[in-house]
């Protein structure tokens, strides 16, 4: 609205400055260096035990990683040699990384899609009872698989995959419909992981769709339904940008996530047994090689520039996202 | 526009048994201002959404010019509704914010834009229409939320205390072009407030609302002068009428209710109705009490506890000087009026001011609310027969005294 002229505002402002009314306690320069220094100080410490656990569990190995990936790294000798970028032109002229960059790529972007969407729907149907004591039971059943160990519920599952007598094959054959090779057949390996990948992650995304979802006032819906807008063009025009910045961090999370699984694709496939990323390589994601890189063939430098590459690639993703959602996402 | 009618509404929601609106019936005439005001709590804004639509009848019939709309969505009952915290898409533009209803009910893009700029134009809202709401002041989106409801065309406006958001200038401001908005579109409006002001000034008729029922629908004049009970009495008005219950006797100077207050022998027949146990409500407005001493009014004897000076005139707490009830008052007292706390004085009320109520329903004992009208001749000699009637209360409550 309209401000009042400068002019009558002119006498209250000069009053307001320090130097018309003589403050009581002038403080010296020093003293007032010495305040910004202890609040400084203070700042800092309060920053320091979180900043310290991130420091040395995540930055210095971060930045050793990258040193190592720069040498011929033996576990046990000493015989530790500068070699630039050799490992890396190494690693490109290997195929089965090619491939495990191919599988990881294939996992995540089915993964990403089905834990959005999925999540999504799965929230907006438990939304209606977001306050009785219904709703509070199918919301429970819905993250619990989150809290369950995930080696110990993906034994279960290579069981229920089990192609001979798994409960996976007799549900689809009892639909009629033909019984699948799943952890033993080469193009059915993944998707039966990522199932088990959904069934164990989507409660988490749930709970924050459901938290996005209850930060959509209720008067804009019925403003919506008194404006005559049909459940799906009130979703479409309202719900769906208003949870925008929620999507996008489930977007973000779940690439994350996925680009890094290992757990449930070790364990389902055959990890214990040493034959982990089979059959026949199908299931090599970039995580599986990094794992039996170092560990199991103990190259640990080649193993560490792989895993330099799963960051940048982690990276760029999250940075695509960031710009793409810099342009959709709607931040109130 | 439409008119509406309420018959026996009552809802009550599924996970509880208190009824939130009791058996309310109003009838709302076509172009009508009606303001239901209430304190929190007391149903009023469930009403509003049942007219809107938001909110099913769990029992009842509500009638939007004779059509029965129970059924009917909020979306076919041509409403608009302005919401209390305004309720803007906050993602969207102010051109899209009235655009949105339009395009949903199939409105086509050059049409819709016209009608968008025509209810900009009304507001005086044009240049905004690309801002997004957050980059409105409060009246600006105050006047949005207003053009989102005008530009459906509705048959009846409905506001959820559109005004509680703002600070109290702009109130004043909004209030006045509320009004004359009103005026010039003479749609049939509901609105709902809590804000006595706001409803005194912008109200055809107010509908007062307590614990789900409806206590009293009036002009705001009549309102403030003829309150049903003692509910009315006290919530209408700032301060509220002062409310006294007292033991009352006849003796030979008049009437005495309790030590304290004295009426003119004028209420005697009155007072006879408040029922065999002659006790009664008095109800004294603080604006009407005054220190200077009346022959035909009532008179009452006080101690000041506390003298609030507000410019225009001193509003003093005070209690009646009484040892059987020492009930608190507020006066409304001319600004030179020399009154100190702990001082004992006398406070008079005209008579046509004094309000009396049944002790035990709270119904005003006046018939149509004006004294004079219930008692045309002030003269104690009219009374003579009234007096006679009530000998019996006056002996027996000589003799419980004694």
């Amino acid at each position: 609205m309209s401000t009042a002229p400068p002019k009558l505002l002119a006498p209250l402002r000069a009053r307001r400055t320090s130097e018309d009314l003589p403050s009581p306690v002038a403080p010296r320069p020093w003293v007032r260096w010495w305040i910004t220094i202890k609040l400084k100080l203070v700042s800092y410490g309060l920053v320091l035990p979180a900043g310290a656990v991130f420091l040395v569990f995540f930055y210095i190995p971060a930045a050793y990683l990258l040193y190592i990936s720069f040498f011929h790294w033996g576990v046990l000798s000493s015989s530790t040699t500068f070699v630039g970028l050799k490992n890396f032109r190494e690693l490109f002229a290997q195929p089965l990384f090619w491939r495990s960059l191919l599988n990881s790529g294939y996992y995540t972007l089915v993964m990403i899609p089905a834990t959005t969407l999925l999540s999504l729907g799965i929230a907006l149907l438990l939304r209606e009872g977001m306050s009785n004591r219904r709703g509070g039971f199918w919301r429970a059943a819905v993250y619990l698989p989150h809290v369950t160990p995930v080696v110990a519920t993906s034994i279960i599952w290579v069981w229920i995959f089990n192609p001979h007598f798994g409960l996976a094959n007799f549900v689809l054959t009892s639909l009629h419909l033909p019984a699948l090779g799943w952890l033993e057949s080469t193009q059915w390996a993944l998707p039966a992981v990522m199932i088990d990948s959904l069934w164990h992650s989507l409660g988490l995304y749930v709970i924050i769709f459901l938290a996005g979802l209850s930060r959509v006032p209720r008067e804009l819906l019925e403003v919506a339904s008194l404006d005559g807008a049909s459940s799906a063009r009130t979703f479409r025009r309202i719900v769906w940008p208003m949870i925008s910045p929620t999507t996008f961090f489930v977007v973000v999370l779940s690439t994350i996530t996925t680009w890094q699984a290992f757990s449930q694709i070790y364990t389902m496939t055959g990890g214990a047994h040493g034959g982990a990323g089979g059959p026949a390589f199908a299931t090599t994601t970039d995580a599986v090689l990094v794992y039996q890189t170092a560990f199991q063939y103990f190259h640990f430098s080649l193993a560490a520039a792989m895993s330099f590459i799963l960051f940048l690639i982690i990276l760029t993703l999250t940075l695509v996202q960031k710009w793409i959602s810099d342009r959709v996402v709607f931040y109130r | 526009m439409a008119s509406i009618r309420l018959k026996g509404v009552t809802k009550s929601y599924s996970n509880d048994d208190r009824q939130v609106v009791r058996d309310v019936d109003l009838d709302i005439a076509e172009g009508e201002f009606v303001v239901l005001l209430g304190p929190s709590g007391c149903g009023k804004t469930t009403t509003l959404r049942l007219i809107a639509g938001l909110e099913k009848p769990s029992s009842g019939t509500i009638y939007f010019d004779d059509v029965v709309v129970n059924d009917l969505p909020g979306s076919q009952r041509k409403v608009g509704m302005v919401f209390q915290n305004y309720a803007l898409y906050p993602h969207m533009s102010v051109f899209e914010n009235l655009a949105f209803g339009l395009q949903s009910r199939g409105v086509s893009r050059s049409e819709a834009s016209q009608r968008v700029n025509e209810v900009l134009a009304l507001l005086e809202l044009d240049g905004l229409q690309s801002r997004r709401p957050r980059e409105l002041s409060g009246g600006q989106r105050q006047r949005v939320a207003l053009g989102r409801a005008l530009v459906g065309r509705p048959s009846v406006f409905l506001m959820d205390e559109p005004l509680s958001n703002l600070d109290a200038n702009l109130r004043e401001q909004m209030r006045i072009e509320l009004g004359l908005l009103h005026k010039r579109l003479g749609i049939t409006t509901v609105y709902v407030t809590h804000d006595q002001s706001e409803a005194m000034t912008l109200a055809d008729r107010i509908v007062i609302m307590d614990q789900g029922q409806i206590r009293q629908v009036a002009e705001p004049s009549v309102m403030y002068s003829s309150p049903i009970d003692t509910f009315v009495a006290k919530f209408v008005g700032s301060p509220g009428t002062n409310l006294v219950t007292l033991p009352w006797l006849l003796d030979e100077q008049g009437i005495a209710c309790g030590d304290a207050v004295r009426l003119p022998i004028a209420l005697n027949g009155l007072l006879l109705q408040s029922g065999p146990e002659s006790v009664v409500v008095l109800g004294f407005r603080p604006e009407r009490l005054q220190v200077e001493e009346i022959e035909d009014g009532a008179c009452l004897r006080c101690i000041v506890d506390l003298v609030e000076h507000l410019g225009s005139h001193i509003q003093c707490h005070l209690h009646l000087d009484s040892q059987v009830s020492e009930q608190r008052m507020i006066a409304k007292l001319p600004g030179e009026a020399d009154i100190r706390p702990g001082q004992a004085i006398r406070l008079y009320c005209p008579l046509p001011d004094v309000r009396a109520f049944h002790h035990e329903s709270g119904r005003s004992l006046m018939q149509g609310g004006d004294l004079l009208e219930t008692f045309p001749s002030k003269s104690a000699t009219d009374f003579v027969q009234s007096y006679d009637l009530c000998a019996d209360a006056v002996v027996r409550h000589g003799n419980e005294r004694a």
